[in-house]
């Protein structure tokens, strides 16, 4: 198997308009690796990310994911993909009327695991994000933090071998921001790759690793952030 | 998504848009109304038709002088005859003397004497036996040699076949335009759930949902909406039924010759619930199609 996860090889994305969103973006990530996407607003990092989520296809170049092509990835096909790959969204992204269980629970419901299954990993991953005992909570009830955290245990629940997540921290004050950090830190020491697509040159320093910059949708940097 | 989580969904749904489903299942409710109403009128058109037609006949009115096996040989040939089910001879003192019991104490005084009327042959023919069949009878019977003239008074059943025609060909097109009318309301209606729930989706999507997850509440939604709906309605073609029942018995019970007035048949129950079932299906799964590019 190779070691390489992620390979994007002169990746663009041109719009009808024939404007480029990402033009001739190249890297690689290790399986295991934690990166970060950065760059300004409009450089392209949440288009990047939905490009590795297959949200959109890449109009030139190729994208292999766990050696699998995304650009000849079939419609039909995404929903398997999507299972495979965790995402944490900015805004969470969680259905107010379920539960946090049932909230968390939903990707295993997904792909019908048994009940007793279910809720052995579910109890496990909220334990993980220290939610145990808000699990028959509603979204809503709780702060922007755990909210995140619930979100975070919904996309690793499935145990993805790949987690993106597009400005995780964007909504949270410093202090949750820095929890959440340091659960993102524990989800790659347990052996998932991490991509986090953020413009906190704070929170990156705090956490330092590879950074990979953008702008104007190009990579204009590709660098470990104790070197800077 | 396992049917009975997407059942719990969909019953989720409905508590949290109760009028929009209230709304969904009144326009399948008016809908069937309209359907059952038309089934309700035909079925008993079709029962009062059965009950208050008088059996169809035929005279052939037979020439002078025909001797007993004559008359025998013309029964039998006319027995043999396509549709008729039953002949009868009435010997020219027979018809006076009905004729006398028909008009009562007026015929007696001005009626001609028997030798003015000829021997007949009564013929009865098959209820379902059509106009143009009849034609066919006529025309064979009139030519036989010992028959001057044929009549039949089948008038009656040539409108009756037409205005039975014309119902139900009327009845087919409303149906058409109802059912294609509210599945377009309908369509709107779950449209409208559908944007209010196009988050939901699109979350569940992008964790990994298939199709098949998607579309289950939907189609649980259309069951359900569909079954209410037809009980509903057919709650209230019940109470039209008693109401009408009622009516014919308080006035027109002797114009209709006490006919009781009959409720939708099995069969016509169940397309009620089918027609019911698929319109709200047609509604969901036209609105999921719609949205389905946005979403895979």
């Amino acid at each position: 198997m190779s070691a390489n996860l992620v390979r994007l090889n002169r990746v663009g994305l041109r719009y009808a308009t024939d404007r480029y969103a990402l033009q001739s973006i190249s890297f690689d990530l290790q399986r295991g690796e934690f990166a970060y996407i950065t760059g300004n607003n409009g450089a392209g990092k949440t288009t990047l990310l939905k490009l590795l989520f297959a949200m959109e296809k890449a109009s030139e170049g190729n994208i292999l994911v766990n050696n699998k092509d995304l650009s000849s990835l079939a419609k039909g096909k995404v929903f398997q993909y999507r299972r495979e790959v965790g995402f944490v969204f900015q805004d969470f992204k969680l259905l107010p009327d379920l539960t946090v269980y049932d909230n968390v629970s939903l990707p295993l419901e997904i792909r019908k695991m048994t009940p007793s299954e279910v809720d052995y990993r579910v109890r496990g991953v909220l334990s993980l994000v220290g939610l145990a005992d808000r699990a028959r909570d509603y979204p809503l009830t709780l702060s922007g933090g755990e909210q995140q955290r619930v979100a975070i245990a919904r996309s690793i629940i499935g145990k993805p071998f790949l987690l993106l997540a597009d400005e995780p921290t964007g909504n949270l004050d410093a202090d949750t921001a820095r929890e959440i950090m340091s659960l993102f830190l524990e989800i790659n020491e347990m052996g998932t790759t991490v991509v986090i697509a953020t413009h906190d040159k704070a929170l990156m320093e705090e956490f330092p690793s590879r950074v990979i910059e953008l702008n104007k949708g190009r990579v204009i940097a590709d660098r470990r952030m104790m070197d800077v | 998504m396992s049917k009975y989580k997407g059942l719990r969904y969909s019953f989720s749904d409905f508590k949290r848009q109760p009028w929009l489903h209230i709304v969904s299942i009144s326009t399948i409710t008016i809908a069937l109304v309209i359907i059952g109403g038309f089934f309700l009128c035909y079925r008993n058109f079709e029962k009062l038709a059965e009950k208050t037609s008088p059996q169809i006949t035929g005279t052939a009115y037979l020439k002078e002088a025909l001797t007993t096996p004559q008359i025998q040989a013309l029964r039998e040939r006319l027995l043999s005859l396509e549709n008729v089910q039953r002949v009868s001879f009435k010997s020219k003192d027979n018809v006076v003397e009905e004729l006398q019991s028909f008009l009562g104490s007026a015929g007696s005084i001005g009626l001609p004497g028997s030798e003015l009327f000829p021997d007949i042959i009564e013929m009865e023919v098959k209820k379902e036996t059509s106009p143009e069949k009849i034609q066919i009878i006529k025309g064979i019977v009139s030519r036989f040699p010992v028959v001057a003239e044929v009549d039949f008074s089948d008038d009656w059943l040539s409108q009756y076949k037409k205005i039975s025609q014309i119902i139900k060909l009327v009845g087919l097109i409303i149906m058409g335009f109802v059912i294609v009318g509210c599945s377009f309301l309908i369509a709107n209606f779950m449209g409208m759930r559908h944007q209010s729930r196009r988050n939901e989706i699109e979350i569940v999507n992008l964790i990994g949902a298939d199709r098949n997850f998607i579309l289950a509440p939907y189609i649980w939604e259309g069951i359900i909406e569909g079954i209410s709906g037809a009980t509903v309605a057919l709650g209230i073609l019940l109470f039209i039924k008693l109401f009408l029942a009622s009516l014919i018995s308080g006035h027109w019970s002797t114009f209709l010759g006490g006919y009781t007035w009959s409720y939708l048949s099995v069969t016509q129950v169940m397309a009620v619930y089918v027609i019911g079932v698929t319109m709200a299906l047609l509604g969901g799964v036209t609105v999921f199609l719609r949205f389905q590019e946005d979403t895979f």
